[in-house]
């Protein structure tokens, strides 16, 4: 009877519990210990798993050649279908230095700066890839550089080359990079980057108004304290 | 009084000293600080002191120009002095394969404070760098084990000494004849009872409580932080440098996986970043700075040249926030649609060096955000279809919405 007890008590209290708890936790490079394996870790593909037939056992895999995609919920056939067809064909201006000079007059941006849309899907996209270096005002003082990690300080967009840089200069600019800056096409589909010009020519357009506006003050206070 | 005069008067000096001191400065280095401004502004898009960018290196510009005039309307307008045919001029043009923009609005002595910045920031490379690189991050040492083994000595120490307590008890008893002490343990005893009655209720519960977390945490990976094939640290990118989460993961938004960057977006940046450029003693200059040439290493980058040279390879990241086979999540329709923040999910990530897995990712964590998070429902025009809610919402019978309204904890929205 003794003896009975005792062996239910080592069960109960020794035995249960400690198969219960020996399992590995997660913790630095373990992952930790699963009951089913199988479900837990996908037998199926998933993003960026390694294949074993592919190469470099990538199982992410270029799109196929000259296959385009189509972002866009425009009815085929339709006005607004041609346009979002235009935005989601690749970009043919060669990168090279008469691309970039054609670039100027030759890439025409579907968007104006009075399209509140365009505007605020620009500023929100310019705030995440942009503002870093070039700051969210556009001032060239983004945080990266005005902190001296970033050797390479972007310009103003208020200085007045840029202010008359036309939007396709831009535009080829963003697609292939230029000078310190690398290419952005990798996060910003063709018409996400018209977007975010249409905010850049936003922010100069309202600079602009901002110094015709003190200007316009200026002589107005002087004639004013010559009028005292 | 005279006390008052006399602090007067050496504050006066020490400011006379002052001046002098910052007035001598300033002429010893004429013009490198309007210079630096004008470098900043105007070359450092392509040029850097000591490497090769779009541009070549500047330092020792003026050793290379024989004739300053000639530098000087090269800097000016670079395409008419090519015109004039200049050998070194063409050659360079050949080698680097772009135009440098004119600069008319620089006067001569614009570009003298320029080349005065110049030289002086490349003696100041020159010189032998102050070695502030510590030795390499000693590993926390796990002492655990070490404890665990020395209480356990000790235990038994304990036990014995206390045995041999008894017996000396029971000898000293028996030579001074003596009736011999209650020889039932204290726990056996009567009145112990109700404390070890709670003793054993206690440790039933904590038994009970250890087996159900241990039990549950199966295959959930809490706390997993694995290493990764590039020391990268999400708390100097996301952290200290504040760069947008989405500025790398530009899946968030857009679709079922956050995605992984690719290389030639570190390339975005460390194209030019190739070295560590702070101080701060957590990031050794010695440590990082090959971790940054592992990146190069992978995209058969050479910084030398600044040219893709070699075939790249892939970079084997760790995953480790993993759900099992059969849940279906999606980044989009969190991040972009429902608006919740990465560090909802992720945890603080912009304050980790080494990223571990804070939540659980249990469905009982999915399923309570789903019930208690109210929904965009006004502002967002994804849900423009709920047209009873928003009638309701109108009429003031809801307050809000939450995404358990919406078939948030419906089985087939995650499961199919």
């Amino acid at each position: 009877m003794v003896k009975n007890t005792l062996v239910v008590a080592l069960v109960a209290v020794v035995i249960v519990p400690a198969t219960f708890t020996s399992c590995k936790k997660a913790s630095g490079d373990y992952p930790g210990d699963s009951y089913t394996y199988d479900m837990n870790y996908s037998r199926a593909y998933e993003t960026y798993a390694l294949h074993p037939e592919l190469p470099n056992h990538m199982s992410a895999l270029m799109p196929v050649a000259h296959t385009v995609p189509y972002v866009g919920n425009a009815v085929a056939g339709t006005k607004g279908d041609s346009l979002s067809m235009a935005l989601n064909l690749p970009y043919t201006i060669p990168n090279t230095p008469e691309g970039y000079l054609l670039a100027a007059t030759a890439n025409k941006n579907p968007f104006t700066i009075q399209d509140k849309e365009a505007v605020e899907t620009g500023k929100h996209f310019f705030d995440i890839y942009c503002a870093i270096c070039h700051g969210k005002a556009g001032d060239g003082k983004g945080v990266i550089v005005t902190s001296g990690k970033y050797t390479a300080a972007p310009p103003s967009y208020f200085d007045p080359v840029y202010m008359a840089m036309t939007e396709g200069t831009m535009f080829h600019s963003v697609s292939y990079g230029r000078n310190a800056m690398q290419p952005y096409a990798y996060a910003l589909n063709k018409q996400e980057r018209w977007k975010v010009i249409t905010y850049i020519k936003k922010l100069q357009a309202d600079y602009a108004a901002a110094q015709a506006a003190t200007a316009q003050t200026a002589p107005e206070t002087a004639a004013t304290a010559e009028a005292k | 009084m005279q006390l008052k005069n006399q602090t007067t008067f050496r504050r006066l000096l020490t400011g006379l000293f002052f001046f002098a001191f910052v007035t001598t400065v300033n002429t010893a280095f004429a013009g490198e600080a309007e210079g630096k401004e004008l470098f900043q502004s105007k070359c450092q898009r392509c040029h850097l002191i000591d490497k090769k960018m779009t541009g070549p290196a500047l330092q020792g510009v003026r050793e290379r120009w024989t004739d300053s005039t000639n530098l000087y309307a090269w800097i000016k307008n670079s395409q008419s002095f090519l015109a004039t045919g200049d050998k070194y001029a063409n050659a360079l043009y050949k080698e680097y394969g772009s135009v440098m923009p004119a600069f008319p609005e620089l006067t001569d002595a614009n570009i003298a404070d320029i080349l005065v910045y110049i030289d002086a920031e490349a003696a100041r490379k020159a010189a032998p760098p102050v070695d502030t690189a510590a030795g390499p991050v000693e590993a926390k040492k796990d002492n655990t084990q070490l404890y665990w083994i020395l209480i356990i000595a000790l235990a038994i120490i304990a036990m014995i000494m206390s045995r041999a307590v008894k017996y000396l008890n029971v000898m000293v008893h028996q030579k001074y004849d003596d009736p011999a002490p209650d020889q039932t343990p204290w726990f056996r005893q009567r009145r112990f009872r109700p404390l070890v009655g709670l003793i054993g209720i206690l440790l039933l519960c904590w038994l009970s409580v250890s087996m159900w977390n241990s039990a549950t945490s199966l295959g959930r990976q809490q706390g997993y932080a694995p290493e990764q094939p590039i020391l990268y640290s999400h708390k100097v990118h996301a952290g200290i440098n504040q760069i947008d989460c989405k500025y790398c993961h530009v899946g968030a938004e857009r679709g079922k996986a956050a995605v992984i960057p690719s290389l030639s977006v570190c390339m975005n940046c460390h194209y030019n970043i190739q070295g560590v450029s702070g101080t701060d003693p957590n990031y050794p200059k010695a440590v990082y700075d090959k971790e940054i040439a592992k990146i190069y290493s992978y995209i058969g980058f050479n910084p030398s040249t600044l040219k893709y040279e070699s075939e790249p390879k892939p970079i084997e990241w760790v995953k480790i926030h993993n759900l099992p086979d059969h849940v279906y999540f999606n980044h989009a329709q969190h991040v972009k649609v429902g608006g919740i923040e990465c560090q909802t999910c992720h945890g603080q990530i912009q304050e980790m060096d080494v990223v571990q897995q804070q939540e659980n990712l249990s469905m009982g964590w999915c399923i309570n955000c789903h019930r208690n998070s109210n929904v965009n429902f006004t502002t967002n025009d994804f849900y423009k279809p709920y047209a009873v809610l928003h009638e309701k919402l109108k009429n003031g019978e809801i307050e809000n919405v939450k995404a358990v309204d919406i078939g948030a904890t419906e089985c087939q929205k995650c499961h199919y």
